[in-house]
């Protein structure tokens, strides 16, 4: 229900922004879009605005997208059918390290793709399906306390997360170290999201608007990685099922 | 000569940074290094005083960033060693006197005649702080076997590496008995959290409060533990391998069987 207005309202904004900075046109591309309906709709914008951008050498802003290079291709055929070219590639720093105190953080804005859920169970995949993909932040730990991360999709940490550390996601959080800080998956609303780590013992964990805390007497040994998602109205704590990761 | 500039800092007040910096400038002075300590923490200056030179100071930090005297002017000469000097800090002025900018000038000067300068931080994160790590080239950690004490330094860590500077660690006040008992933390938790390298480990002594009321630094008299530990770190620093005493060794194989089954059943409420 939550994913289908979430939908709909992310219809209402622009896939393909062109943007007049300075002397040079921006066209941007809405990194979490489906590249086909990039394509349908930075062909109709050309269509619509005719010869107006001929000649122009455009910035083409991609963000966080991983741009494929048959994809490229494309976008510079339909540039150049309407008379552009590309004269820069701009995309933003995908998994480059967060700043200790980073220039306050703007008010994120959550549009977690709709993405399917993580399949927990593996009858569940049929064999010729092909795996939704994914936007993923990437991110070198340590993360020390008062650091804090926000991924609009999918978050990986390697190394481990300090008490006094956040980690926020909109889809889904993956650890690979200690999570003991406080990690917060499926903003705002995705409680189809999980949280997974290496060894999980975080101060908090909430998962869309679900939210728990670690027991008040935590045991010291090592439980292995663990994974945590919602069940019943409420987060569980699984170890890592052997069998998303291919075992018996 | 361009010595090093180390910044001694914890986050958390009252885990021994200025004593630590006056036992570890004393150590390198006395193993023949020429050193500088500066008392950063303008307003609440202490490091003269556990140096027992309060009653020299004529000139202090401030002063000389404001150009109402030369450094040379404003440095005090320890009265137990001819290589060891302080910069005190201002008491009467605070944190937001002093630019991070003057400071770091203030240090590439001192550092033209010292092989050592250790700079006192003060505890926070805000313009004392960064006045502090300005002009330093790597950092030494001072932590105590506390949650709260390792949490603030494990802030102070992410801030100096967002700077670059390097960072060494020193577990301040572990007490060895707790620790075999179980009830405090070793050296592994802390490390384990704050993976960061490290430079020593000083045992909890009674010798530091004693030496400390006196104004004069405990190394200065060799026969307490956390002297000797202080002598080790020092060694270190100038780049000697010397191996760190593991305070949490229990000998026995029983006897830390019998922790093991002491924690499981205090867990269960037993």
């Amino acid at each position: 229900m939550a994913q289908e207005k979430r939908r709909f309202l992310n219809t209402q904004q622009a896939k393909v922004v062109f943007k007049g900075v300075g002397q040079s046109v921006q066209v941007i591309l809405d990194p979490r879009t489906p590249f086909a309906e990039i394509e349908r709709e930075l062909e109709e914008h050309l269509e619509r605005s005719g010869k107006f951008f001929a000649g122009a050498a455009v910035t083409l802003v991609v963000g966080t997208r991983k741009l494929r290079d048959d994809h490229l291709q494309r976008v510079r055929q339909v540039l150049a059918t309407h008379g552009l070219t590309i004269a820069e590639i701009r995309a933003s720093a995908g998994g480059s390290a967060p700043e200790a105190s980073p220039p306050v953080p703007p008010p994120p804005v959550y549009t977690p793709a709709a993405a399917a859920p993580i399949p927990t169970r593996r009858e569940t995949l049929p064999e010729d399906a092909a795996l939704p993909r994914n936007n993923a932040l990437l991110i070198k730990g340590p993360l020390r306390s008062g650091q804090r991360v926000y991924a609009e999709d999918n978050l990986v940490v390697f190394g481990d997360v300090n008490p006094g550390a956040e980690l926020i996601a909109g889809g889904n959080i993956v650890v690979m170290g200690v999570l003991r800080g406080v990690a917060h998956a499926g903003v705002p609303d995705n409680s189809a999201a999980i949280i997974t780590a290496l060894s999980l013992k975080p101060t908090q964990l909430r998962i869309g608007h679900f939210i728990s805390r670690s027991p008040e007497f935590q045991e010291k040994h090592d439980s292995g990685p663990e994974i945590a998602r919602v069940d019943t109205e409420q987060i569980v704590i699984d170890s890592f099922p052997r069998r998303l990761l291919g075992g018996s | 000569m361009d010595g090093r500039a180390i910044v001694i800092t914890s986050g958390k007040g009252g885990v021994g940074k200025t004593t630590v910096t006056a036992n570890l400038g004393s150590v390198l002075a006395q193993s023949g290094c020429k050193v500088c300590m500066i008392d950063a923490d303008i307003g609440l200056r202490n490091l003269d005083v556990v140096l027992g030179l309060e009653n020299r100071i004529v000139y202090n930090l401030v002063d000389v960033i404001a150009g109402r005297c030369r450094l040379k002017q404003a440095l005090i000469r320890d009265k137990r060693n001819e290589n060891l000097y302080l910069l005190p800090a201002s008491q009467s002025d605070d944190k937001n006197s002093v630019e991070p900018e003057q400071m770091r000038r203030l240090c590439q000067d001192i550092k033209k005649e010292f092989d050592y300068l250790l700079i006192d931080c003060p505890a926070g994160i805000e313009q004392g702080f960064r006045n502090a790590v300005a002009g330093a080239n790597q950092a030494v950690i001072v932590t105590t076997p506390e949650v709260s004490a390792i949490r603030d330094a494990d802030r102070i860590i992410g801030l100096l590496h967002a700077q670059q500077i390097e960072t060494q660690l020193i577990i301040n006040r572990l007490n060895s008995e707790l620790v075999r008992r179980g009830d405090m933390l070793d050296q592994r938790d802390v490390i384990d959290i704050l993976a960061i390298e490290l430079l020593g480990i000083v045992p909890e002594d009674q010798g530091i409060v004693i030496s400390t009321n006196k104004g004069n630094p405990a190394v200065f008299s060799e026969e307490y533990e956390a002297s000797k530990a202080f002598w080790r770190i020092g060694r270190r620093l100038r780049g000697e391998i010397v191996p760190i005493p593991d305070f949490s060794e229990n000998g026995s194989l029983w006897s830390r069987l019998g922790k093991k089954l002491g924690d499981t059943f205090r867990r269960r409420g037993l």
